[in-house]
């Protein structure tokens, strides 16, 4: 499938999160910090418009430091790699030495709303709260920069 | 009587030539841009004229299905209507043209048609098969097709009050044709052509879990890509819509019933409707364009769910 470019740029969580659903929770490592930085990736408007509601994701595997060794795609049918890689580097995951999937869904007509990440005793749900990124609106101004 | 005659047309379908089955020339004529004819010979007694509507003899308009149209002045006699009551129809604010209700394809005669003004276009009977499905059973019968494969405007006459029908009528009435067509893959501009598809949250997970990938079935959604309406400005497609379905094969072979019945009324009553009627009509973050759309997939699967009662 031919990938058409996007963009990433990070977005403070904090301000775009409408709820965490935590079913295992995994206690940080002592000293460690979790941090996940909640990136905005542009979709072209050929693919917002196109009635497709899909799941990308990634396999992470994770160091002791929790910072990200290495992140495989595990699909990904339309977008480029690389904003999603930049971002999941980006974060830290103190939960042990572990291999997590980590999985964004774009929903046709309301954009991003979900980012899972589980693994081993751990399972983050992020739920977007709809237009939160205008993204259908930002979708539009990539075809008119 | 019996006598075959030809019709050679130019790119508008205005028969210029008409001749006999031995090629003798009956009727030789040349048209001004806005349909005003200039009879070299006439003896045929054809009365499909300009873009090859009929040309009533006694008035002299063309009947272009919704409205007539005068070729002397180049204006529909009537201004413009929908179904649904509004004050300019098809009004394009960034295009002034848009705003005579009384204009003729927006005064672009030489390049483009009216196909009958208001039209639905069905290219295959599984598209019809797609539009019935987002109707009331009691209404399903009563939708067909005319011997040009367009949706017989006989649907007029229906009373009803749900708003998918009411929406069908508005796209017969609309001053504009939309198409809809059922295919395996479209089209997608840079992405070029991209296959229709489904896969059920429990066969994501399944699949993921035969990769040794564990993740929580409540963060799985069905995927999928099932329709899609093109941007008439972009297709060179004229004022035409054009809407297309998957048609259940290939990759989108498990697809529901009742998600390809809320994709095609996503389709056609909400995004290709609001652009035949000159409205915004893509998604807009949740506004009432959203609202609309959200609207029409909630009536469409509680109608599709009491058919299958």
């Amino acid at each position: 499938m031919k990938k058409i470019s996007s963009s990433a740029s990070t977005v403070l969580i904090c301000a775009l999160i409408l709820s965490v659903s935590q079913f295992a929770w995994a206690v940080p490592k002592a000293g460690l910090q979790l941090e996940i930085n909640v990136c905005e990736f542009k979709v072209p408007s050929e693919l917002a418009q196109a009635n497709a509601t899909f799941v990308v994701t990634y396999i992470v595997q994770v160091g002791e430091d929790g910072r990200p060794l290495k992140v495989d795609k595990e699909r990904n049918d339309f977008l480029t790699d690389d904003p999603f890689v930049h971002c999941i580097k980006s974060w830290t995951l103190p939960f042990g030495s572990q291999k997590l999937a980590v999985s964004f869904t774009w929903k046709h007509g309301q954009g991003w709303t979900q980012l899972a990440i589980t693994g081993e005793d751990l399972n983050y749900r992020i739920t977007f709260e709809p237009g939160a990124f205008a993204q259908y609106r930002r979708a539009r101004g990539n075809d008119h920069p | 009587m019996n006598n075959v005659n030809y019709y050679f047309a130019d790119h508008l379908g205005t028969a210029r030539v008409v001749t006999n089955s031995s090629g003798t020339i009956l009727d030789d004529s040349d048209f001004y841009p806005f349909g005003g004819e200039r009879v070299i010979t006439s003896s045929s007694g054809n009365r499909y004229k300009f873009t090859s509507k009929e040309r009533d003899s006694e008035s002299g308009l063309d009947n272009f299905g919704a409205r007539y149209f005068a070729s002397t002045v180049g204006r529909f006699i009537i201004p413009d209507w929908s179904v649904t009551p509004t004050s300019i129809p098809a009004a394009e604010f960034n295009n002034p043209q848009s705003l005579n209700l009384y204009a003729y394809v927006r005064n672009n005669p030489i390049m483009k048609i009216d196909p009958d003004g208001h039209d639905v276009q069905v290219d295959d009977d599984a598209a019809l098969k797609r539009i019935k499905s987002t109707l009331p059973k009691k209404v399903q019968e009563a939708v067909k097709l005319d011997k040009d494969r367009k949706v017989d405007k006989s649907i007029l006459n229906i009373k009803s009050s749900d708003p998918n029908v009411k929406a069908l009528q508005n796209l017969v009435k609309n001053s504009g044709t939309l198409e809809i067509k059922t295919a395996s893959s479209v089209q997608m501009g840079k992405y070029g052509k991209q296959d229709f598809f489904f896969q059920s949250a429990a066969d994501h997970v399944a699949e993921l879990k035969s990769k040794g990938i564990t993740v929580d079935p409540k963060t799985a959604i069905d995927q999928l890509f099932l329709g899609k309406t093109d941007d008439a400005t972009t297709t060179g497609q004229g004022q035409n819509v054009l809407v297309t379905i998957s048609d259940g094969t290939g990759k989108a072979s498990t697809a529901p019933g009742g998600d390809l019945a809320v994709t095609t009324a996503h389709e056609m009553y909400g995004h290709g409707l609001l652009q035949l009627q000159g409205k915004d009509w893509k998604h807009d973050d949740h506004g009432p364009v959203d609202a609309a759309i959200l609207e029409i997939e909630r009536n469409t699967r509680k109608i599709y769910e009491e058919n299958q009662q």
